[in-house]
């Protein structure tokens, strides 16, 4: 079907995709200020994550405790960002929930990489029935929208945050396994693969040594622009209710919460609303510099 | 003809991912929630109940022998009954089907139409203030959340400037005024072949926003393509030789470059259509749709299985069908496609 | 009286954004009415950019700096855009490399034909039809129908190539420019282009200019030849003058062409590669290169020089004589 298709619906001639450094990517945030921009505030929203209860303001509520006495104030010096429902600070909630909302994607597309990519490697390289098993099980997981994939699973798993986060490294794998067997592809039918191969080194090597480093680049391509699509997806499994339970923040959650009161109270549903658009559109603008630079298709 | 050949082999193999896919979600039915039997009775039933309903469900046969049954009742359109409502799951989908179509219809042609008008125009002015705003508008489209567009629209759109109805298919007095005859159950569509122009227009009102907040995101994967495949057209031998006598740039970027870019630019539509299908889900919620998506929702809340994984096989159906036609449609657009690949 | 295509001392830069470089470099060349004129150097000379600049055709990183280039002694380069496409494909037309790149895959040759005509001649549809049949005819092709209702990659590569060239003369033009026209075809096929090119610069009163790596195959159909290496022009003349050529780099590609007369092992490839950024360069590009190179070849490039009628070599070493 659609067969070089990636997640976000960039096509890769895998053959074309040359081999590059680490160094060049570097390069790319040294010349794009778009980029450069793009990535300072996604490391300051990864580092907001990190430090989240020594930087809230009130990281009880911010973690879930309901305050009686301040329920769904618009933004003031107190809560600049108002309070929800319950009392509770919407910016606290916001630092706090930028843990399970950024870093469990972070995780869900490791976890993809780690899963899909050797056997990506593997079908690519190998060839014969071990691609043809392979390829036709991505093809099979590939057939379902993958956030509907993700929903049924996590239904049928149970909700929850790591059920969740499961579904989805269950969904998402299959693009990298497609995208690394196109880089295996090219590798394989390269001459120094042909010269590895006489100075007698093993297939896994090869792999190990040849395809590995040579997928690196498009995956972190990839993974950049499938991050931002990743946090979406997460944030709607927890604006379903299958994802982060309350009272845990969730930026999903929160915007979810914050339907029943948003006429009234536009801000506890917009604040997260605008952070997650923050960090995809800046996770997108990095994944554009980076495809520009690596993508030859797109290079001209 | 190689043509036929082509359709009729892509056919085939379609079928073999369908086979496939019934695999997952019977895996995904019966093997891994708790216990359908329990679910089926509710949490009150004894466990001699339980395991009587489980021998009748078939539950202890081995998973090929439910596997087939599964497929048995399958092809005769039996999905099983839903929990909820008891009603067989693929009746509950089909009273919600038109609205989600109606939906997905109207934010499809969306897309489909404002994506590539900006990717072409993007390439045509590449590097320039139009291209400049044409690549921000389509990230945009695929950096905003369709569960907070649809919010955010709503603070605006309706809140703010009233001009848009917050939620629903229609206003709730229009059953008194002038009701819409179901002929179709796309209303648009019904109010206008029945001459019903109040009803038309009320309808197409609350279809509006539902639509565009559905469109955005395949209409920025969509552009993003078009410019991509139209800048790659752009630098090729053949457009030079079209410069070289005398074509203006207009008919070389809006005709001669885009038949050529099209092709490989709509296999981006069948991905496009798998957001917008998960895309309705929010939407129908937000907007109050009476469609799939809200069905699926009350059914996650209620742990409905059945009809859970009822969606799901037709989620999965309609889209590898769209992509099975997506294909056709780029070959049917090249006449090198030797068809064959 | 002014020559059909004249191009004066033109300079042509690369900008990639970091630097700059000079690709072409104070290249002058005239081609008459009725005449071939062999444009002839290595890849990476800066042959076909010197072809794409007479139709101002230069990519978006190309810039003119200086020098002009006229046909019929009317300056190309300060052509309104209007004008510039009425003049594309009507009085000058080109013809390129790969025939199967150069046509539209998406458009039969009949669709492709009809627009050239459709931009520079207002005739009846019938007229068009006609029109179309008879430069196919006069191009060698037969079938004509089938031709028309064809798509690219339903015709062979001889044949694309003739329908360039029938596309060609749908606008009546005076010049043609051809480049490297033969280099994509089979060896038999190159020659029946080749005998085309000479066939219609003689029944349309052409002035073709040919620009190609293979010296030996021009000299077989051109009336002069300029050769061009690293964006500067080295060595100029009738084709007769190349029999012996007096520019070490003329030489050394001729030495390069392999002849059934040629013994095993005698092939001489020129070592080395052209310079990247020959604008740069302060003495004669092909010192890097040339055999016989002094030490005045570094400090300063030798100018052309005039070595008889219509004849000019930049060397030093022919100066001398």
């Amino acid at each position: 079907m659609t067969d070089r298709v990636h997640s976000d619906g960039t096509e890769t001639d895998a053959a074309a995709t040359q081999p590059g450094s680490f160094r060049q990517v570097v390069a790319v945030f040294t010349r794009d200020r778009m980029a450069t921009a793009g990535l300072i505030i996604v490391i300051l929203f990864y580092l907001i994550a990190l430090f989240a209860p020594i930087l809230a303001p009130y990281p009880d509520e911010g973690a879930g405790k309901p305050n009686a006495s301040a329920l769904t104030q618009p933004p003031s010096a107190e809560n600049i960002m108002g309070t929800d429902q319950l009392g509770r600070d919407v910016l606290s909630r916001i630092i706090i929930g930028a843990r399970p909302t950024l870093l469990v994607p972070l995780v869900v597309v490791a976890l993809a990489i780690l899963v899909g990519a050797p056997l990506g490697a593997i079908a690519g390289f190998r060839g014969g029935w071990v691609d043809t098993v392979i390829m036709r099980t991505t093809d099979l997981f590939l057939s379902f929208p993958s956030l509907l994939l993700a929903i049924a699973i996590t239904a049928a798993l149970g909700r929850g945050l790591f059920n969740a986060a499961l579904a989805l490294v269950i969904s998402w794998w299959p693009w990298y396994t497609r995208l690394v067997r196109g880089v295996a592809v090219s590798v394989r039918q390269s001459d120094f693969v042909e010269a590895a191969e006489a100075i007698g080194l093993t297939k896994m090597q090869i792999v190990r040594k040849h395809i590995l480093p040579n997928s690196v680049t498009p995956i972190v391509v990839q993974a950049t622009i499938d991050l931002g699509i990743v946090i979406i997806a997460m944030g709607g499994l927890a604006f379903l209710g299958l994802g982060t339970q309350p009272p845990s923040p969730d930026w999903g959650l929160m915007i979810s919460e914050g339907r029943s009161v948003l006429l009234s109270s536009w801000w506890v549903a917009t604040f997260p609303g605008i952070a997650i658009f923050i960090v995809v559109f800046c996770f997108n603008v990095i994944g554009d510099a980076l495809r520009d630079v690596f993508d030859p298709r797109t290079r001209r | 003809m190689r043509r036929l050949e082509f359709v009729i082999t892509r056919f085939g193999s379609t079928l073999m991912v369908l086979l496939g896919v019934t695999v997952i979600t019977f895996l995904l039915a019966r093997t891994v929630p708790t216990d359908p039997a329990a679910l089926f009775l509710g949490p009150r039933a004894r466990p001699e109940e339980i395991a009587k309903v489980a021998e009748q469900m078939g539950l202890n046969d081995p998973l090929p022998v439910q596997y087939v049954n599964y497929m048995k009742e399958l092809v005769q359109g039996d999905l099983g009954n839903s929990i909820s409502t008891k009603r067989p799951v693929l009746d509950e989908i089909f009273a919600r089907l038109p609205a989600t179509l109606e939906l997905l219809f109207a934010g499809m042609t969306t897309a489909i139409i404002v994506g590539i008008l900006i990717g072409v125009f993007s390439a045509r002015w590449k590097d320039k203030p139009i291209d400049w705003g044409g690549r921000a508008l389509a990230i945009l489209g695929v950096s905003i959340p369709a569960f907070f567009l649809g919010m955010l629209f709503q603070i605006v759109f309706f809140r703010w400037l009233g001009w848009f109805p917050l939620g629903g298919r229609t206003s709730v007095d229009l059953r008194f005024t002038s009701p819409i005859t179901d002929v179709t159950g796309f209303l648009v569509f019904d109010a206008l072949i029945t001459g019903n122009w109040e009803g038309f227009k009320d309808a197409l009102w609350h279809l509006f926003l539902p639509a565009m907040v559905l469109a955005a995101f395949p209409a920025g994967l969509i552009a993003r393509m078009v410019r991509a495949t139209m800048s790659d057209v752009l630098s090729l031998d053949y457009i030079r030789t079209a410069r070289a006598y005398g074509q203006s740039e207009n008919l070389i970027a809006f005709k001669l470059a885009l038949k050529n870019a099209i092709g490989p630019a709509i296999a981006v539509i069948g991905l496009s259509f798998a957001y917008a299908l998960t895309g309705s889900f929010f939407v129908e919620i937000i907007y109050t749709w009476p469609g799939l998506g809200q069905l699926t929702v009350n059914a996650l809340l209620n742990l409905d299985y059945p009809l859970i994984m009822g969606v799901t096989l037709l989620g999965a159906i309609a889209y590898i069908a769209v992509n099975f036609i997506v294909d056709i449609v780029q070959a049917q657009l090249d006449p090198r496609v030797s068809l064959d690949d | 009286m002014t020559k059909l295509l004249e191009i004066n001392d033109l300079s042509i830069e690369f900008d990639s954004g970091a630097e700059r470089n000079r690709a072409i470099n104070n290249i002058s060349i005239t081609v008459d009415r009725g005449e071939i004129v062999g444009v002839v150097g290595e890849s990476g000379c800066g042959k076909t950019i010197t072809g794409l600049s007479v139709l101002r055709l230069l990519p978006d990183t190309a810039s003119i700096t200086s020098g002009n280039v006229r046909i019929d002694g009317d300056d190309v380069l300060s052509l309104s855009n209007k004008k510039l496409r009425a003049l594309r494909g009507s009085k000058v037309a080109m013809i390129f490399q790969d025939p199967s790149t150069s046509l539209n895959p998406v458009f039969t040759v009949a669709s492709q034909m009809r627009r050239v005509v459709k931009q520079h001649r207002d005739i009846s549809s019938a007229e068009t039809r006609r029109l179309m049949s008879e430069r196919l005819e006069a191009v060698g092709l037969s079938d004509i129908d089938r031709v028309l209702a064809a798509y690219p990659h339903e015709l062979s590569g001889g044949m694309k190539q003739r329908v360039m060239i029938a596309m060609a003369l749908i606008g009546e033009p005076e010049l043609l420019i051809a480049d490297e026209p033969t280099t994509a075809l089979d060896v038999t096929v190159q020659s029946q282009i080749l005998a085309l090119l000479m066939d219609i610069r003689d029944r349309f009163d052409l002035g073709i200019m040919l620009i190609s790596h293979d010296l030996g195959v021009v000299s077989q159909v051109v009336d002069r030849v300029v050769v061009l290496y690293a964006g500067s022009v080295v060595e100029r003349g009738p084709v007769p003058h190349f029999a012996e050529p007096e520019h070490p780099y003329t030489k050394g590609l001729i030495g390069s062409i392999p002849k059934s007369t040629t013994e095993r092992g005698s092939l001489e490839p020129i070592e080395g590669t052209v310079p990247y950024d020959p604008g740069g360069i302060g003495g004669c590009v092909y010192a890097s290169r040339c055999p016989d190179r002094m030490d005045v070849c570094l400090e300063a490039a030798p100018s052309l020089d005039a070595v008889g009628i219509g004849t000019a070599v930049a060397c030093y070493l022919v100066g001398q004589r």
